[in-house]
């Protein structure tokens, strides 16, 4: 009996070790090959004695609970002795201490020896991480890719306070009031219905009556038609023009913006045409550009940039400031002539001022001669004095020197079943179809050349109409029109 | 639907005791005569001797010691006896109730003392089954293992094929899956063919048991398993002929299980009920990354993907504000896999009434199984009865009948690699932050199910819930025989039997909660599909056996008869995509543009003439011969390696074994020690007739060309396409030792394949991948232990053994060079002097710490878009293989091999009083296993939920670690069929463990009755990183080893009752 005990002694313990030896299979393949693979990131800051100040501001703005949390991040914490020389108001300020520890974390694991990239922060603003430096503050490459469960610390020798974007700059910014102040103007709210509350339907109407105040989203005009220098997520280069070269240049274009029935939109017209070339997409190094040269707006025009007259530069969160005291703009690039092509008409007309379509006489030619390759021709509308309305939106006030390039490529006359080649007339009216400022002119047969019609003077910027008229039941035929100041 | 199992039950019945009465008409003759002992003279010498119980050495009386035709004689109150026999070298048989069979060969002796063992003890005196006969273990020339199964009342849910697990040497068991019933797969001796079967050859009851797979199942994975048929309480005995067993001609290339159902022995009436009740325990979780840490894997892995900071916190599952609507949708910790494993219930009832006559004597069984999966909404019921009867007709014409029918009724899920179907796959890629039902956005659940989520990753819940699959299946398995005798030796036997098999399936995939799949001209939303499988096969086996003494000294044994069999198979299904809802669940409530349909016929008849002769001289020296000729009608006309006749084709296949009794030659008489050795050998050719009803002729199948329908070839015939020739060769030999105390086997074999068929690449011209022919050529060597021993005989008895398989595969010969498949994202390699299915992958070693040292490294690999590109940091160093640096097809070796070394089985079995504790440990040893699942879950190329393993993902430059670094579609193939996936599949398994208690109590009606607690698969000793090392994903030689997230293998425990009345 004795000897069976022990077998079956024997046996069960071999069991028991057995089953504890092998129930661990998976936690030997899956243990951790670090133990900090299973830290969150507070605990990898809390175990630096040199990040302390650091980690006591992540406390003091609950930056401490996200970074336990299971989203991965990547922390640049400044060393004690760099926080020392941090402004004493920031630390003050709760929101100004929360966006500036925010300015050192940002989403996913970030690493050395990674190509440069420009890394959103949880203050919104993009930081450029690359060459072992963020935002140009070095890290301690002893202390770098300190990497955890949910993300990576790097050791950062001095602080990133967070740097303001051109907006923020330049309406912030003593060194040039007029310039900035013409940007913020242009901050407008729009109602945006999607996004405001409603509060009742009219019963009358059906209408959704909405809550006042709801649905107004924030905007600016200027970003409309130009660039949006509050994006965080862009680069930007702007150039800020001190009071006096903004006065001057603005006093140079003034007068093609005369808009006599209010000084203010003539004001606004003429700021408008002057900044929007002053902001260039990208981030531009004029340090790097010759003496004299240009750079090129978004809207074509040629800027020319003297560095000498560079007062100021400021390297601000999306992009590049350069505070200047001169920008001298030619008018020939900034007020350029005005060319309205053929084959974009506004209206047509009968002669009596009927509104008249003749789709099946109206041909948009394909003509590889023409400007944008195209030109308009109206033949056999059997008509007399057909005409087409066309219309240029911003005019400037000037004189103009007014030519057009029309092309009788087509014209013919049969006479006796013999087909000749003929030349028409056709005349430009401008503002009315009454006005005799230009008398017809002759078509000629195959005349490429520009044709200069005369003079006009336009004392009042904004819409230009200009009629084409036939000469009775004459084709008509226009590649463009060209409104050439005259300076 | 609920009502259809009742009918069909009803039906059994009545099919029964309609049938019973027209085979029972034997009862109304008035014979009962016994046959007469011959009187003769007795002659010859005086033998005495004692007979004791070799358990407590106590004399039994009323022993029966005698030489068959010759002399017999019982022992009186002190055990002693006094026999005439012919001279000292005979040998006497010694039989007695409740006591073993036995022979004792005198050697000279004049005076013998035996101790026999109880029936009960495993000895080499046991009979075993044969082909047509019974013959004493001792006595057989041919290799092979006799299971009387008399722990069959303790295992009421394994199937026969599980059964044999570890059981039998050489013979490797591999359990599909833990899906009840579905079984295992069986290989004798290795891999013998790449194309054909490798299953044996099932005789029941005289009758080859249909095997084969008509057309495969609807269900990812499923198989029909024709075994599950039978109820192993029903069985007597199981026998396994290993080596060549010529007398199946082309049928036994695997071995043949020869699978006796229970004939009553006595003419009392006795009831046996048995019920059980049982719980299967669900398999450990594996761990995977919880919602935080699949989180974190996110962040990682989408940045990767090119996504910016802004689009990656844009995501829904990176908002952490509460009062955001979808906060609650995606903060949620959920344990995907407790939601599709779960402990599950079981239970079975059985009653076997036995009894008759001396004219007719009957067994009647029948038996009910619920068993439910551990994958929740699955469940398999069985319904089988079966019908056994012996008629003594007249004094010469016995007859027998054998009628079994079983009603299955399986609810299934998909398995394995049906990646947007499998509940279990899905319960393990899902996210855990994702919840199984909707949320409203104030965090209200609701009861509804959630779609498939962000990633498009189907609710596993959905599958457990609303897929409807089911395979529904009955067999009708019946056979009457008759028996005359023509003379006292000769006589003609006769067995007919039918076979009919009906399959149903109906499998719906709802909408709600799957992702779609794309099909050539569509996308599938919801997806149904149902088929039916059909097979009549006839049977007929008739001899001629002759069986004759001469003198005392030569006895022969010869039969000649035919074999026949003619089998028709049906298959039709029917696949429909996208009803309307997921209320409507028929094919055709689905989108006719995307309805198939599709079929198959199947006929074939075999034809086979075979003889046996069994000679044995002086009960020492036996020698058995085969031949058979076998005819088919898949064998093209123009096999050349076979006899023509009736202008077609016969395979020739004999066989020739010889064993010597060593133990009963007089210079042993001394050597007390060997109670029996005999030496045996065998020599002799099988075949293999699985190659394809209509592969040996010219066929066309129907083809749709832009709307017209019309017939196409569909193979290149080969008109000379025959049998696969297996040549065995077995040498070895059966011991007993200190009067049985201990019994080994050994045996060592050298098994060939040749004329094996091969797929052979067709060249492009052809307009065929491939062409059949007999090319191929494999061999398989080994050896295989068989040790048994009572190591304890006293008042607790202990016996303990042990059987060992070893097996070396290796492929002699395949024309048109290595031929690689791919399954799994596995390769497998089949080459000349190789095993026949080794894993062909990269090597690796580990991953580059950094950036540096990858570029010093110097390594390229090739992206998609055709680019080369340098691996980098956080990559994975490959072994270069070639003279080129770039990691290419070129860099792959054989990195594994799914064939074990060993398997076997350790057995223990303790007796004390009226309590019995058996424990079998199953183990497999060497074999490796390409971890499928694994693999998908440490791939780290996307959304899907991994292991934790993966928080070691390297991130950063310098971090010296074993995995790689997360990135979206592994570029850089990381992940790509390597040695990181293959593992070790070897285990150790406490396979069964039960305790029996057989009460005490004789009184009254009732005789018998015993208390069973049966523990299976208790502990699993593995280093293997899946739920269970033990799977089979199909029966295709090449996918095994290949674990292809298939319901695992369970633990359960049972308790069973069981009443002899």
């Amino acid at each position: 009996m004795t000897s069976v005990n022990k077998y079956i002694l024997v046996l069960f313990s071999f069991l028991a070790v057995c089953i504890s030896a092998c129930q661990d299979k998976w936690e030997e393949h899956t243990e951790l090959s670090e133990s900090v693979l299973n830290e969150n990131l507070m605990l990898q800051i809390q175990a630096n004695p040199d990040l302390s100040k650091f980690n006591e501001y992540l406390v003091q703005t609950g930056y401490d609970e996200l970074l336990k949390s299971t989203k991965t991040f990547t922390v640049w914490a400044p060393t004690n002795q760099a926080l020392t020389n941090l402004d004493p108001a920031i630390v003050a300020d709760p929101a100004r201490l929360k966006n500036f520890v925010s300015n050192h974390l940002s989403n996913q694991r970030y690493f050395t020896g990674q190509n440069p990239v420009r890394i959103k922060m949880l203050s919104g603003k993009y930081l450029e991480w690359g060459n072992n430096q963020l935002d140009g503050v070095a890290i301690d490459p002893n202390m770098a890719n300190k990497y955890s469960a949910n993300g990576a610390v790097h050791v950062l020798t001095g602080a990133a306070v967070p740097r303001p974007n051109i907006y923020e700059f330049i309406t912030t910014t003593s060194l040039a009031t007029r310039h900035g102040a013409y940007i913020k103007s242009k901050n407008i709210m729009v109602f945006v219905p999607e996004l405001a509350e409603i509060e009742r339907i009219d019963p009358t109407t059906g209408n959704p009556v909405y809550k006042p105040g709801t649905g107004l989203l924030p905007r600016n005009e200027f970003y409309d038609r130009t660039v949006n220098i509050e994006r965080e997520d862009t680069l930007y280069t702007q150039i800020l023009l001190t009071d006096a070269a903004y006065t001057a240049e603005y006093n140079k274009i003034a007068r093609f913006f005369n808009y006599p029935a209010s000084a203010d939109t003539m004001a606004d017209l003429t700021n408008s045409h002057l900044a929007k070339d002053l902001v260039f997409k990208g981030l531009i190094d004029f340090n790097t550009l010759q003496t004299n040269d240009t750079l090129l707006s978004i809207f074509n025009v040629k800027v020319p940039i003297n560095k000498q007259a560079i007062v100021q530069t400021i390297r601000t969160s999306n992009g590049i400031v350069y505070v200047m005291d001169k920008v001298d703009f030619r008018l020939k690039d900034k007020v350029p002539p005005i060319i309205i092509e053929g084959e974009n008409p506004y209206m047509f007309f009968t002669s009596t001022g009927l509104n008249e379509n003749r789709p099946d006489q109206t041909h948009r030619r394909y003509k590889p001669w023409a400007s944008n390759q195209l030109d308009l021709r109206v033949s056999g509308h059997g008509l007399s004095g057909y005409n087409i309305q066309y219309r240029s939106p911003n005019t400037y006030s000037a004189k103009y020197k007014v030519s057009w390039k029309a092309v009788n490529d087509f014209h013919v006359t049969t006479i006796n079943n013999v087909i000749t080649r003929t030349a028409f007339s056709q005349r430009l009216a401008l503002n009315n179809t009454a006005s005799t400022t230009f008398p017809l002119k002759n078509i000629g047969i195959d005349n490429f050349n520009e044709v200069l019609l005369g003079e006009y003077t336009l004392n009042r910027y904004g819409i230009f109409n200009m009629f084409l008229i036939a000469d009775g039941t004459n084709p008509l035929v226009l590649d463009y029109i060209k409104l050439e100041p005259v300076y | 639907m609920h009502f259809y199992p009742f009918k069909l039950k009803a039906f059994t019945f009545v099919f029964i005791f309609v049938l019973t009465p027209t085979v029972m008409w034997a009862q109304q003759t008035d014979s009962a005569a016994v046959e007469a002992t011959p009187a003769k003279a007795p002659a010859g010498v005086p033998l005495t001797g004692t007979i004791t119980d070799a358990d407590n050495n106590q004399s039994l009386a009323g022993i029966s010691v005698s030489i068959p035709g010759f002399s017999a004689a019982l022992t009186d109150d002190n055990g002693n006896f006094t026999l005439n026999v012919p001279n000292y070298s005979a040998t006497v048989t010694i039989s007695g109730e409740g006591q073993q069979t036995r022979q004792i060969a005198l050697k000279g002796r004049q005076s013998i003392q035996v101790s026999v063992h109880d029936e009960a003890f495993r000895s080499v005196y046991d009979m075993a089954n044969l082909p047509h006969s019974q013959k004493p273990l001792n006595q057989t020339v041919h290799s092979l293992a006799s299971l009387n199964l008399a722990d069959k009342w303790q295992y009421p849910y394994e199937t026969p094929d599980n059964y044999l697990q570890g059981r039998i040497a050489g013979l490797n068991v591999t359990r599909r899956s833990g899906t009840p019933g579905i079984g295992s797969i069986l290989s004798l001796r290795g891999i013998n063919s790449l194309n054909t079967t490798n299953q044996p050859l099932v005789v029941v009851d005289g009758m080859i048991f249909d095997m084969n797979d008509y057309g495969g199942s609807l269900i990812g994975n499923y198989f029909s398993n024709p075994l599950a048929n039978i109820d192993l309480k029903d069985v007597d005995n199981i026998t396994f002929i290993k080596d060549a067993a010529s007398m199946y001609g082309s049928k036994a290339a695997n071995g043949v299980l020869l699978i006796t159902t229970a004939h009553p022995e006595e003419l009392t009436t006795k009831i046996d009920f048995a019920v059980y009740g049982g719980m299967n325990f669900r398999p450990k979780s594996l761990p995977l990354l919880d919602a935080s840490e699949h989180r974190t894997y996110l962040s990682d892995i989408l940045k990767t993907r090119g996504w910016s900071d802004d689009q990656i916190q844009a995501q829904p599952y990176m908002n952490d504000d509460i009062n955001n609507p979808i906060y609650y949708r995606y903060h949620n910790n959920k344990k995907w896999q407790d939601e599709v494993l779960a402990n599950s219930y079981t239970s079975n009832y059985y009653m076997k009434v036995t009894g008759g006559d001396n004219i007719a004597r009957y067994g009647l069984s029948l038996g009910y199984l619920d068993q439910d999966g551990i994958i929740q909404g699955t469940d398999y019921k069985r319904y089988n009865t079966r019908f056994n009867a012996d008629y003594r007709m007249s004094p010469k014409l016995r007859a027998s009948s054998n009628l079994g029918f079983t009603y299955n009724e399986h609810t299934l899920k998909d398995q394995g690699l049906f990646a947007k179907t499998n509940p279990l796959y899905l319960a393990l890629i899902k996210s855990p932050f994702l919840a199984q039902n909707e949320i409203s956005d104030q965090g209200v659940v609701s009861p509804n199910l959630a779609d498939a989520d962000i990633f498009n990753i189907g609710n596993p819940r959905a599958l457990v819930q609303n897929m409807n699959a089911r395979n529904n299946n009955y067999r009708f398995f019946g056979s009457v025989g008759f028996n005359y005798d023509l003379t006292r030796v000769l006589k003609i036997n006769s067995l007919f039997g039918i076979t009919y098999d009906k399959l149903r399936e109906n499998v719906f995939v709802p909408r709600l909660g799957t992702s779609a799949d794309t099909l050539a001209n569509g996308v599938a939303e919801s997806r149904m599909s149902s088929q039916v499988q059909r097979l009549f096969s006839l049977y007929n086996d008739t001899y001629l056996s002759y069986d004759k003494y001469y003198g005392t000294d030569h006895t022969v044994a010869a039969k000649l008869g035919f074999r026949y069999s003619n089998n028709r198979t049906e298959e039709d299904y029917g696949i429909g995509y996208n009803s309307a809802t997921d209320e409507l669940q028929t094919i055709g409530t689905g989108s006719t543009a995307l309805r198939q349909t599709g079929g198959d016929i199947g006929k074939w008849t075999w034809l086979n003439y075979y003889t046996t002769v069994d000679y044995g001289y002086k009960s020492k020296y036996f020698i058995n011969f085969n031949l058979a000729m076998d005819g088919s009608s898949r064998f093209g006309k123009e096999a050349e390696s076979g006899v023509n006749l009736f202008n077609n084709s016969f395979g020739l296949f004999p066989s020739l074994g010889a064993a010597w009794l060593v133990s009963s030659e007089n210079f042993m008489a001394n050597v007390n020690a060997i109670e029996m050795l005999k030496l045996r050998a065998s020599y002799g050719l099988t075949g293999n007739d699985d190659i394809g009803n209509y592969t040996a002729r010219q066929i066309y199948v129907s083809q749709n060309f832009l709307g017209q329908q019309g017939i196409v070839r569909s193979n290149i015939a080969n008109y000379a396409l025959q049998w696969e020739t297996h040549k065995k060769l077995n040498v070895g030999f059966d011991a007993a030792l200190l009067n049985e105390r201990v019994t080994l086997s050994l045996d060592v074999y050298h098994n060939q394949t040749n004329n094996m068929l091969t797929m052979e690449p067709a060249g492009t011209v052809a307009g065929f991948d491939f062409t059949l022919s007999n090319n191929g050529g494999m061999k398989n060597q080994g050896i295989e232990l068989a040790l048994n021993s009572r190591l304890l005989n006293t008042l607790v008895k202990w016996d303990a053994g042990i059987i060992l398989s070893k097996n070396r595969n290796e492929l002699t010969k395949l024309p048109g060079g290595p031929m690689l498949n791919s399954i799994a994202g596995a390769t497998i390699i089949s080459q000349v002097g190789q095993p026949a299915n080794a894993f062909y992958g990269f090597k690796t070693n580990g991953v580059y710490a950094t950036d540096e040292e990858a570029r010093t490294a110097g390594l390229t690999t090739r992206l998609f878009n055709g680019a080369l590109a340098n691996f980098q940091g956080g990559d994975v160093r490959f072994i270069n293989q070639d003279e080129n640096s770039e990691i290419n097809d070129d860099d792959r070796v054989v990195i594994g091999n799914p064939n074990p070394d060993f398997t076997g089985m350790i057995s223990s079995r303790w007796q004390y009083k009226g309590f019995a504790l058996d424990a079998a440990f199953t183990f497999s040893y060497g074999n490796d296993v390409f971890n499928y699942t694994r693999a998908q879950l440490e791939s780290m190329q996307g959304p899907e939920n991994q292991t934790k393993l993966v928080r070691n993902r390297w991130v950063a430059d310098g971090q010296v670690t074993n995995t790689p670094r997360a990135a979206w579609g592994d570029p850089m193939g990381n992940a790509r069929f390597s040695d990181r996936w293959i593992e070790d599949g070897s285990y150790l398994r406490l396979r069964n463990l039960s305790l029996t208690y057989s009460l005490p109590i004789t009184q009254g009606f009732l005789k018998s009755s015993s208390i069973y607690l049966t523990g299976i698969n208790l502990v699993t000793f593995s280093k293997y990183l899946g739920y269970d090392p033990e799977f089979s994903a199909s029966n295709n030689r090449l996918s095994q080893g290949i674990d292809t997230t298939l319901e695992p293998q369970y633990r359960s425990v049972l308790l069973g009752f069981r009443l002899g009345l």
